[in-house]
């Protein structure tokens, strides 16, 4: 897999960087991960917590912060408005724009260390500045791509989104509702656009243990409220009791056989549904009268293991860049239940794999449907055809990114 | 689930069109974004009526009442002091038998009846403030139907 000869450079434009765990630095991170197999690779990361110019190395990547003090461009807009000739447009003479670039230069140190770098391609990574594209694109005629990474739909339809995507070599998107997005804009409008069907791998040997030992509460569902611990809160309306008075009772034979219970001295023919919360650090297994809390960390690993042998997981967080637990449930064949308009849901429609809710009645509705085993077979198989197809090939997606990023034909072209 | 179409080619896409659908079309008055509350049991755990089936004096009773040991056991050892014991005490339990016998039916009738009026006031306090909370969830849900059918009325004029 590792070749010999980097072929080529690339530079990475983001704010996503750094040791904090969100989607869109993940993604970054995984993409840049997989680039450097191919490539030598800068990241420009335009840091809002940094006071001043760096450069230095963060693994296998030379990294260059620039401070990226939000409030500029606000002011850069104003200043251009404060200094317009009355009643005229906004263009400014080149004496009044030299001043202006003076005071902001974020932009243009960005351009500079693209001119010093000269890599190949460039990668707008989550970036909806309007960077002057003609100037890093240059007289080498870069290839410049575009990875949204939108967390609302609604910014993809800003104008500064429209006009890099008009003007990109390559947009790749990270849910199929990016993709139709751009796939619905004008013709004139529309580059070439490809999923970055990101590669997930997950311990599964990790979680044969059903349940970190406790077998009392099986069968279960999997509620995530907060995941990883320190994300945004939501509100406690849907509570596990509403849940498990929802979803009833499941007979034994409604079960796989290897969540059976048999703590108890007589099986019972009917299990009443428990519902697994994970909420932040707080995770509990309850039902209509039990509460357990877990003493387990609040890691990915042990989250695999609830959606390992929950019946169907609940996602109650809204939109994300990518969905990711989404994702890993559908992996371990457990079907899902997500907001509707978020990635999350875009994954779980086009896999024809879960349900998606608007509110919280609709949600009940939801999960009054996936009770039902023979819908909940049937998702769980189309999704692992669709992990199984978009999601599982690490080998696959590295070399997938590197040829869309530089195409092997234009690298031969260039040299 | 009943409500929808028997065949539906299982399309996750569909499923959820159809249930919008449904429940646009539903001639049931009951809110759609109402959530049901949560049940009361939590509430009543953390009731501030202690049990009194739990009392420390009639955990002592539960515990005391049997005299059956002390009327059989006769001493240990095998020394003279021992052995003169042993015969005290078979003397006392074969003279005192009877009076014994009736003492000991007449602790586990009091153990007996202390112990079903203490679950009885439990059953009677917990069935008074469950049926509370049903009274007042019931309130609640009609409440909230009440307050549908009124906007459904608003929307036909």
């Amino acid at each position: 897999m590792v070749t010999s000869r980097l072929r080529g450079r690339v530079a990475i434009i983001t704010s996503f960087w750094g040791e904090t765990e969100s989607e869109r630095i993940a993604i970054v991170r995984q993409v840049a991960g997989a680039l450097a197999l191919q490539f030598e690779v800068d990241v420009l990361y335009l840091n809002d917590r940094a006071e001043q110019r760096s450069s230095g190395f963060d693994s296998v990547f030379a990294l260059h912060t620039f401070p990226l003090n939000r409030p500029q461009s606000d002011q850069r807009s104003l200043l251009r408005l404060a200094l317009s000739p009355k009643g005229q447009s906004t263009e400014l003479p080149d004496y009044l724009q030299t001043l202006l670039d003076d005071q902001v230069e974020q932009i243009g140190s960005v351009n500079e260390q693209i001119d010093l770098l000269n890599p190949d391609a460039v990668i707008l990574c989550g970036e909806l500045h309007p960077y002057d594209l003609d100037r890093i694109r240059g007289e080498q005629n870069r290839r410049i791509v575009f990875l949204p990474m939108s967390e609302m739909m609604t910014d993809l339809e800003e104008n500064a989104a429209q006009k890099i995507a008009a003007f990109a070599d390559q947009i790749i998107v990270t849910h199929p509702g990016e993709e139709r997005v751009f796939n619905d804009l004008p013709r004139a409008h529309s580059p070439r656009v490809a999923s970055l069907d990101l590669a997930l791998s997950i311990n599964r040997a990790a979680t044969a243990d059903t349940l970190f030992g406790v077998r009392f509460f099986q069968p279960f569902v999997l509620l995530i409220r907060n995941f990883p611990p320190g994300g945004a809160q939501f509100d406690h309306d849907i509570t596990h009791e509403i849940i498990t008075a929802v979803a009833g009772r499941v007979t034994r034979s409604d079960l796989p056989e290897e969540s059976w219970r048999f703590t108890d001295d007589e099986i019972p023919d009917e299990l009443p549904i428990s519902v697994a919360e994970v909420d932040g650090e707080s995770w509990i297994l309850a039902d209509n009268v039990n509460m357990l809390p877990l003493p387990v960390n609040p890691s990915r690993v042990n989250l695999w293991r609830l959606m390992a042998h929950a019946l169907f997981t609940i996602d109650l967080r809204p939109t994300q860049t990518f969905g990711r637990e989404t994702i890993e449930s559908l992996m371990f064949d457990t079907p899902v239940i997500v907001p509707d308009g978020s990635a999350a849901m875009e994954h779980a429609r086009k896999a024809n794999a879960g349900l998606w809710f608007r509110n919280n009645g609709e949600l009940l509705d939801c999960v009054r449907i996936m009770t039902d085993r023979s819908i909940r077979d049937r998702f769980a198989r189309n999704g692992r055809d669709y992990v199984n197809k978009h999601h599982q090939d690490m080998d696959g997606f590295v070399e997938r990114i590197c040829e869309l990023v530089l195409p092997r034909a234009e690298d031969q072209r260039a040299s | 689930m009943d409500d929808l179409p028997g065949e539906i080619n299982l399309d996750a896409s569909i499923i959820v069109e159809r249930l919008r659908e449904l429940l646009e079309t539903s001639p049931v008055e009951y809110p759609r974004n109402w959530v049901p509350q949560a049940s009361f049991d939590d509430l009543l755990l953390r009731s501030d009526r202690d049990a009194i089936h739990l009392h420390p004096a009639i955990h002592h009773l539960h515990h005391r009442w049997d005299m059956g040991s002390s009327r059989t056991n006769s001493g240990t050892g095998k020394g003279p002091k021992a052995i003169l014991l042993k015969i005290i005490a078979r003397i006392i339990n074969s003279s005192m038998d009877r009076y014994f016998t009736e003492e000991q039916e007449f602790r586990v009738a009091i153990a007996q009846s202390i112990d079903a009026l203490a679950y009885r006031i439990d059953e009677v306090a917990g069935s008074d403030e469950r049926e509370l909370l049903d009274t007042i969830r019931t309130d609640l849900l009609s409440l909230s139907k009440y307050v549908d059918e009124s906007i459904d009325q608003l929307k036909d004029r």
